[in-house]
């Protein structure tokens, strides 16, 4: 319509909310030459509550390419994995999302 | 409810079980500054500190939660060491609860890390034939390794399935 004004839209830019600081950190676990794989899924499963598959998957991963991204998740929570898959002698580290 | 699983030891199963678990009970309550440097980085590993920011005293407490959790396991493998040897006869029966299957899968994958990572043992070694390692302790130390890794296929086969 001629001389109405035009409806100023902007594109807001996102304000970060809880869920992007919630997935903010990584959680990699590392090939290694004694743990077993049937041991790497048993440990996925028991910490992580991954499915057969998923747990299979994510050790092949990090069997065939050296390590695999298990998790991402807020700080605490990449670092409560941490803690559980290293005591259960998982090379593991966390660091994070890029 | 599943009450755990039956295992059957023959004297030589019970003879090395025992002299892991007292190996690992003595290593689990000991300062981690104490032990074998390779073992301290296996167990008490500080890789991945920077990337995850953590400064000293952060560390020094991550470390004091990890001695935590295996105090508490090395009560439960003392309790073990108790049965195995108080029970004489052979073979011997052992059950072992269903909500012990973790800690104890845990407890032998730590000795046999433990064991590696003070033999240096690697890739290469894991994959050798017997006969392929001239040194005698490194030799002991692969047999322990695998004849626990089938220990615990055993087990993990059982458990989750």
């Amino acid at each position: 319509m001629p001389g109405a004004a035009q409806p100023q839209i902007k594109r807001r830019s996102r304000h970060k909310t809880e869920s992007d600081h919630d997935s903010g950190w990584q959680v990699i676990v590392w090939n290694d030459p004694v743990n077993l794989m049937s041991y790497v899924v048993h440990v996925f499963r028991a910490v992580l509550g991954f499915t057969e598959s998923q747990a299979r998957k994510h050790m092949l991963e990090v069997h065939e390419q050296g390590k695999s991204c298990v998790a991402r998740e807020s700080r605490e929570k990449a670092e409560l994995y941490w803690q559980q898959l290293q005591l259960r002698g998982l090379t593991t580290t966390i660091e994070r999302s890029r | 409810m599943d009450a755990g699983f039956e295992w059957i030891f023959d004297s030589a199963e019970r003879f090395l079980l025992i002299r892991v678990f007292e190996g690992l009970v003595k290593d689990y309550r000991a300062n981690p500054r104490d032990l074998n440097e390779r073992v301290r980085e296996t167990w008490y590993s500080s890789r991945g500190r920077k990337d995850a920011g953590q400064n000293q005293e952060d560390f020094e407490e991550w470390i004091r939660q990890l001695q935590q959790f295996r105090g508490e396991y090395s009560s439960l493998a003392a309790d073990w060491l108790k049965t195995w040897k108080m029970i004489k006869q052979e073979p011997f029966l052992w059950t072992l609860e269903s909500e012990h299957v973790d800690p104890f899968l845990t407890l032998i994958n730590d000795y046999r890390l433990a064991r590696a990572a003070e033999m240096d043992i690697g890739q290469g070694e894991m994959d050798a034939q017997w006969d392929e390692i001239p040194d005698r302790a490194r030799r002991m130390a692969l047999a322990e390794i695998h004849i626990l890794a089938a220990m615990m296929e055993g087990l993990i086969r059982l458990s989750d399935n």
